[in-house]
């Protein structure tokens, strides 16, 4: 059953018998986000360590869930549409993209724009060079974004760029601002730039994502 | 830039390596079933097999397979830890996004400034949307039963658009136990009930269910506990294990939210996953009528009790235990 606002909010109240209702409903959903990053990125460890990193990863999620009298939990809104094992499943791949940069921050729950977010920057160049962009590359750059995105930025993502929506049809679907779109796009891009320039310096991230 | 062209840039690139990820044999959520211990042998192998070929897929069934509950417990209590440890969520993060009205933009863009606080009774400085949340959440502490139904319709349709993998099943045995003993212990194995005993509900308290069928069931099988209360049912969170000849142990639990009200039954449905209803609440109208060849349902009585009054020294009272269930 997927799990109401009010039962998270009871669990968050420190009632033990729903904290391990919400811990029974959300185990499988980690576990097979964690499992399925991790494995994507050779990051398994080798024989038996495997499930108990597994199961450590997994135990971290909950922590980062329930910490800071549960701001993880407390910050996922059913009305936005995503239900709370896609939420807690996106911040579960957030972590493990964030453990392998080697970044333990905090879970990124939602961002912050600059004052000149809302201007469009003109459409990305046509750039040949991106061909040469390498697979590793290209899942460190995925990895980056599940890292440093918060789950609306990913979700923004996955409709701009993954599926590419056009910004009236994420409009209509999302009922943002075409502005408010605009602005993701643009942050988007940006964040994009800025990753690849802690990858692989800063022209050559210019010339992959400008 | 269509899903076939080349990327113009590394973003795009990114992206169509996430649309290659999304599709591959790591993505079904048949994985997912897995690790919730709900999938059958033959679905499972099924699934290895596919992932051979995937990074890692060589590892996947190993690595998907249920932690078992000293990981659950070890989950809980680091859980538990990390909600006493507190701290106050001011300190920590001034803009939570459960609450877009103060600090963001309403048209749904990333906040531009941090959300202003607002002094608490007790001096403590909050965030105006966690003050709010959790003064809502007193007030929605009913929990589903309570609550208008109004996931009945999405997940009415969900009977008649049945799947059709595997063949009919045959007639099961069921056993079920509810209280302390079947949320904690071994005792909740206990399934001597002198017959037509009405179980016994408390909120938070465990549920437990064994099936046997009466012949070895071929291919995937699945299970349900749902609570029903006049014309409302919920399907209850549970944990489901099949074995590869069709038995199938159940350990759910009626959630601690759940307002002790009006007369309780427990259905149990055993049947193949397409037949089977979705997680939620729905109407009693929306639930098989009865049994058929892909479905069976079990009907049992119940009646409300205080949490922990189910029977001393958390065996299993005799007036709980299961007898033959109706159907």
């Amino acid at each position: 059953m997927e799990p109401t606002k009010a039962q998270v909010d009871s669990a968050l109240e420190g009632d033990e018998a729903a904290v391990r209702a919400l811990v029974a409903t959300l185990t499988p959903v980690l576990h097979a986000r964690v499992t399925r990053a991790l494995l994507r990125r050779g990051g398994v460890h080798a024989g038996s360590q495997a499930r108990e990193q597994i199961a450590d990863m997994v135990q971290d999620v909950f922590v980062e869930l329930f910490r800071d009298e549960g701001r993880a939990l407390r910050a996922w809104d059913p009305e936005r549409g995503m239900s709370l094992r896609n939420w807690v499943g996106f911040l579960a791949e957030q972590r493990v993209a964030a453990v392998r940069r080697g970044k333990r921050h905090t879970l990124v729950l939602q961002e912050v724009l600059s004052d000149d977010a809302g201007a469009e920057e003109a459409p990305p160049r046509d750039d040949p060079e991106a061909l040469y962009c390498s697979r590793q590359t290209l899942s460190r750059l995925l990895d980056a974004l599940r890292a440093d995105l918060s789950p609306q930025g990913f979700e923004m993502f996955e409709a701009l760029v993954i599926r590419e929506e056009a910004i009236s049809q994420v409009c209509e679907r999302t009922g943002f601002s075409t502005s408010a779109v605009q602005a993701w796009s643009s942050r988007l891009k940006r964040k994009a730039a800025q990753i690849l320039s802690e990858l692989s310096g800063p022209a050559l991230a210019q010339e992959h994502v400008a | 830039m269509s899903h076939g062209d080349e990327p113009r840039n590394a973003l795009e690139a990114a992206a169509r390596l996430a649309r290659e990820e999304a599709d591959d044999a790591l993505s079904d959520p048949r994985w997912e079933s897995y690790t919730e211990g709900i999938l059958s042998e033959d679905e499972r192998r099924e699934l290895a097999s596919q992932a051979t070929g995937s990074p890692g897929g060589e590892r996947a069934e190993e690595l998907f397979a249920p932690l078992g509950d000293e990981a659950q417990d070890r989950f809980l209590a680091a859980a538990m830890g990390a909600l006493r440890a507190g701290g106050s969520p001011a300190a920590v993060s001034p803009t939570l996004p459960g609450d877009a009205g103060a600090g963001a933009a309403n048209d749904g863009s990333p906040a531009r400034e941090e959300r202003p606080a607002q002094r608490a009774p007790g001096g403590e400085v909050v965030p105006i949307g966690v003050a709010r949340e959790k003064r809502d959440s007193r007030s929605r502490r009913a929990w589903v039963m309570a609550a208008p139904v109004a996931l009945a319709a999405a997940v009415a349709g969900v009977f008649f658009a049945r799947g059709r993998a595997g063949g009919p099943l045959p007639d099961y045995e069921v056993s079920i136990a509810a209280g302390p003993a079947a949320t904690r212990g071994p005792g909740g194995d206990t399934f001597d009930a002198p017959p037509g005993a009405a179980l016994e509900l408390a909120p938070g308290e465990g549920i437990r269910v064994r099936l046997r069928p009466g012949s070895p069931v071929k291919g995937p099988v699945g299970a349900r506990v749902v609570l029903v209360v006049g014309s409302r049912a919920a399907v209850l969170p549970a944990r489901v294990e099949t074995s590869g000849d069709g038995a199938v142990r159940v350990r759910a639990r009626v959630p601690a939210e759940t307002r002790p009200e009006g007369e309780p039954e427990v259905w149990i449905l055993v049947g193949r996953p397409g037949d089977l209803p979705g997680e939620g609440e729905l109407a009693t109208s929306d639930l098989p009528a009865g049994s058929d060849a892909r479905l069976r349902v079990f009907k049992r009585g119940a009646t409300w009790t205080a949490p922990g009054r189910q029977g001393p020294g958390g065996g299993v009272p005799p007036r709980q235990r299961p007898g033959p269930m109706k159907r």
